[in-house]
């Protein structure tokens, strides 16, 4: 029906003759987010030409395509009633599934590359939404390397030294650099250590039976212990926190409104009790998700890791981890929050929150702790709590010395430390150029992102028609990678572009249907 | 009656005996091993005589002359079913030179002198020819000496420098040395324990393939000799130019799947030859129209395991089925069927519109591959 609708809207106004179109849009980053405010802007009558710069094809993106997502036996992060395209849409990405055969529930974590797949017919869907109305789209496989402001439009410059010329730019740069923990920075060039758990294949290929050292326990870590052990190899995976993510189990209430939200708008960052309130209103969310199941009775108590993560398992086996149901509304409403928050003050509470954030917001889906487990009580795979006091390189290896003085040959060592998120950086007043959080770190300096997802020379500075969506959205937003926030962001966008049209209501008033529906729908 | 001949048991042979069957009943199904005189006594029966498969072209191409059928010149046969004939009229770019070894001396005096990474594959063209990589000197060596465990009969091999570059399969049939681009492809290729594997083919709009690719191939069919019916030829494109690897007088083993073409072309190899043989007056009138954009992106994949194993279970079937483009598998081996490492199951095809998700599901197949998951079995997919 949306389809048709949408088809009957294009017709109309086709047949009115066209109304005066003049932007001309560059998407930087054709993966998800890129893809999502492709999907918008086709029905945009004020967008003349979309150009998507990727040097891969749109839709499948790094995190979803070929480098990460290739091997069936990765998952979504995310349950598939969590993850759309389109906000129009909410059930979007699991409909493709049952459309495809797939036996699918909103509740489960489907293959990473299925939603790839996905994305990319969202892509070639909006392709021919734009040819039906005569809009161009293009993509060129390419990277864009700087934008250079050229009096009110812009100059994008791609990597091989062309330039595009766009009334309007969108940042929808995903991950892509991988981060190198600091006792591993000076050992960059050594062939015996992997700079990133991905694409999975570089890590089947080392010689058979090698003693690995993964280092990282989050997904890209879980994601290298798998594939390593799946191919014969021995991993200790270890990180400098030692602590591994809480497990799991099914959500069962995904889009359902947990946080009063008056009462966390209400909080006054400098409030010295600040921390005890949001403990407070989140403790208050889990007892309201978790009905009769107590708070203690949620999640682990134990002290060491392996035993925690057993208990854990069997928690969320049981269906006793409802803590989980919250962690959509959470993070929206902490985004918000702390989006309209100065950076310091973000940076504060995120490094105060840091280890309750990591442990819920980034937790473990069921599968995984459980392919953990079965690896470790395999003997295959262990997790060091303590992290490598020295690791020196010899001929054939490394030599990790531990805290208590033991050591310990490895014959590769796996950095699966995450990805840098981007960053936009300032040349002068003119020139931003795509960087990331290590260009920031050798002390490059960033243009500001305001809260309405625009990039500003200076946060006292007019903004620019240059827009971030997605993981590009980091820098002021800290669960800036999940799908439904790109989706989101892309319709904040699409929506400012067509300010003062009538498509403009129309999306907003869509936008707001679709979100009620979306909760009655989870209910 | 046609006589379609084939050159190994094991061969695709009944894709171009189905072709043929489709519009003429009273086929012959003829192998080299059957006795020429029982195929003499029918001669007056047999209209024309047909190579189903590379390994089978020398003995059809004998039968051709000796039944005198008129097909491709048999004084030029050794240039269509010996690997070293053909590369002294196909040379390779550069300086890179093959040559035929059939001693170990003559191996031992080529490898000191070429730059290796080195190929090794039989020079007589057969069915299921494997390609060696060798690494080196020690490497060649020891890979000729397996060929000839006895010591008895060291059989002729080529060997030449492993060119770099992107390897193109080209499929064509031929009328009156006229030549008709049926598809092209570009292969994946890759070295598992010293050979090299089909990976898969995808194949590539007109238009879309290296600049000359087109001519060349022309080119090395009127110089092989290939006058009628079905060609292919596998070159590899690099910055310094084409090499050719094979010019072959029959299909490529593994063939794309009649009815997988079909989807994508609106033809077959196997049914375009069918109709030149049968209905030339028909096959004619291609060659007088350009080249055909296609309409979808078509390929083919061998379904191929890596390790010595009996086939008892497929998880990746579930994953395959359900891949964008997915279209078909065919020749399964039966289950509890032992394969040696890098033998195939089956093959898998894809049609799709969109040539970035047949890459892409090309991708995840062999991910499934590479890892042992697709021949296991328990494996959820959703967690």
């Amino acid at each position: 029906m949306d389809e048709i609708g949408a088809k009957s809207r294009l017709m109309r106004k086709h047949e009115n003759g066209p109304e005066p179109s003049q932007l001309d849009v560059v998407i930087v980053g054709g993966g998800p987010a890129g893809v999502a405010a492709l999907n918008l802007l086709v029905s945009s009558d004020n967008v003349a030409t979309i150009t998507i710069l990727d040097p891969i094809s749109p839709g499948f993106g790094n995190v979803f395509g070929e480098l990460c997502a290739a091997d069936p036996a990765l998952l979504c992060n995310s349950i598939a009633g969590l993850t759309w395209m389109d906000h129009e849409k909410p059930d979007g990405f699991v409909e493709f599934l049952l459309d495809r055969g797939w036996p699918a529930c909103r509740e489960h974590h489907a293959p990473r590359y299925l939603f790839g797949e996905y994305a990319r017919q969202v892509y070639l869907d909006a392709l021919r939404r734009a040819s039906l109305v005569g809009k161009s789209v293009k993509h060129i496989a390419e990277r864009a390397r700087s934008i250079t402001k050229d009096g009110v439009n812009y100059l994008v410059e791609l990597e091989r030294g062309e330039q595009l010329r766009a009334s309007h730019v969108l940042m929808c740069i995903g991950l892509e650099a991988p981060k190198v923990p600091p006792i591993l920075a000076g050992q960059k060039e050594n062939p015996r250590l992997i700079l990133s758990a991905y694409p999975a294949q570089k890590l089947r290929r080392l010689p058979k039976k090698s003693h690995v050292l993964v280092v990282g326990l989050r997904s890209s870590g879980q994601d290298a212990m798998m594939t390593l052990v799946r191919s014969g190899h021995s991993v200790v995976m270890t990180s400098p926190s030692g602590r591994l993510s809480s497990v799991r189990g099914e959500i069962r209430s995904p889009g359902k409104k947990f946080f009063d939200r008056n009462k966390v708008f209400a909080l006054d960052p400098m409030d010295p009790r600040l921390m005890e309130k949001v403990r407070q209103i989140v403790m208050d969310a889990i007892i309201a998700a978790g009905g009769d199941i107590a708070p203690e009775r949620q999640i682990s108590y134990e002290t060491d890791t392996i035993s925690r993560l057993r208990e854990e398992i069997s928690i969320a086996e049981a269906g006793r981890a409802r803590w989980a149901d919250l962690n959509f509304d959470f993070v929206n409403t902490l985004n918000d929050l702390l989006g309209g928050w100065d950076a310091t003050l973000r940076k504060r509470i995120m490094g105060e929150a840091y280890g309750v954030l990591t442990r819920f917001v980034n937790s473990l889906p069921l599968a995984y702790g459980k392919r953990l487990l079965n690896a470790i009580d395999a003997g295959k795979a262990e997790i060091s709590t303590a992290f490598p006091a020295t690791i020196n390189a010899d001929d054939n290896g490394w030599v990790v010395t531990w805290p208590d003085g033991r050591t310990e040959r490895f014959d590769y060592i796996v950095s699966a430390s995450g990805y840098h998120f981007p960053r936009f950086l300032l040349e002068g007043e003119n020139v931003i150029r795509i960087g990331n959080e290590g260009d920031i770190v050798k002390g490059a300096r960033a243009a500001d992102l305001g809260p309405d997802l625009r990039l500003r020379v200076s946060p006292e500075s007019e903004p620019e028609n240059i827009w971030a969506l997605g993981a590009s959205t980091n820098q002021r937003f800290p669960f800036a990678h999940l799908m439904w926030l790109s989706v989101e962001h892309a319709r904040r966008v699409a929506t400012r572009l067509e300010d003062g049209n009538s498509l403009s209501r129309s999306l907003e008033q869509r936008a707001q249907t679709a979100t009620e529906n979306h909760g009655a729908l989870r209910q | 009656m046609i006589a379609v001949v084939l050159g190994d048991t094991s061969s695709s042979h009944s894709v171009v005996l189905n072709a043929f069957r489709e519009e003429e009943p009273s086929c012959l199904l003829v192998s080299r091993n059957d006795e020429l005189g029982a195929i003499e006594r029918r001669a007056g029966e047999i209209k024309n005589i047909i190579a189903a498969t590379p390994g089978a072209v020398a003995f059809a191409e004998q039968l051709q002359h000796q039944l005198g059928h008129q097909g491709n010149d048999i004084r030029s046969r050794k240039m269509r079913t010996q690997r070293s004939e053909q590369r002294k009229l196909l040379a390779a770019p550069g300086s890179n030179q093959s040559r035929l070894v059939t001693t170990a001396g003559d191996l031992e005096s080529y490898i000191n002198e070429a730059a290796t990474p080195l190929l090794l594959r039989p020079d007589v063209i057969g069915d299921h020819d494997p390609i060696f990589v060798c690494r080196d000197r020690e490497d060649a060596k020891r890979v000729f000496a397996s060929l000839d465990p006895t010591g008895d009969h060291a059989p002729a091999c080529l060997v030449e420098p492993f060119l770099p570059g992107t390897c193109f399969g080209v499929d064509t049939v031929s009328h009156d040395g006229e030549h008709f681009i049926a598809g092209i492809y570009e292969h994946r290729l890759d070295e598992v324990d010293g050979r090299l594997f089909l990976r898969h083919r995808i194949s590539r709009s007109i238009g879309t393939e290296p600049l000359g690719l087109v001519e060349a191939a022309m080119t090395a069919l009127d110089q092989i000799g290939i006058i009628n019916g079905a060609g292919y030829l596998e070159i590899v494109s690099s910055d310094e130019g084409f090499a050719f690897a094979d010019v072959l007088a029959a299909p490529l083993v593994p063939a794309v799947p009649a009815d997988t073409a079909f989807t994508a072309f609106g033809y077959s190899h196997q049914h375009l030859l069918a109709e030149q043989v049968l209905r030339p007056h028909e096959f004619q009138r291609r060659l007088e129209w350009p080249p055909r954009r296609l309409r979808c992106c078509i390929a083919i994949a061998p379904l191929r395991t890596w390790t010595d194993a009996a086939i008892e279970a497929s998880d990746g079937l579930r994953v395959l089925r359900r891949l964008t483009g997915f279209h078909s598998v065919s020749r399964l081996v039966p289950w509890g069927s032992s394969l040696d490492a890098g033998g195939v199951a089956g093959i898998a095809s894809f049609v799709h519109s969109d040539q970035a998700s047949v890459e892409n599901s090309l991708k995840v197949l062999h991910e499934m591959e590479d890892s042992g998951f697709f021949f296991g079995h328990g494996q959820p997919f959703f967690g």
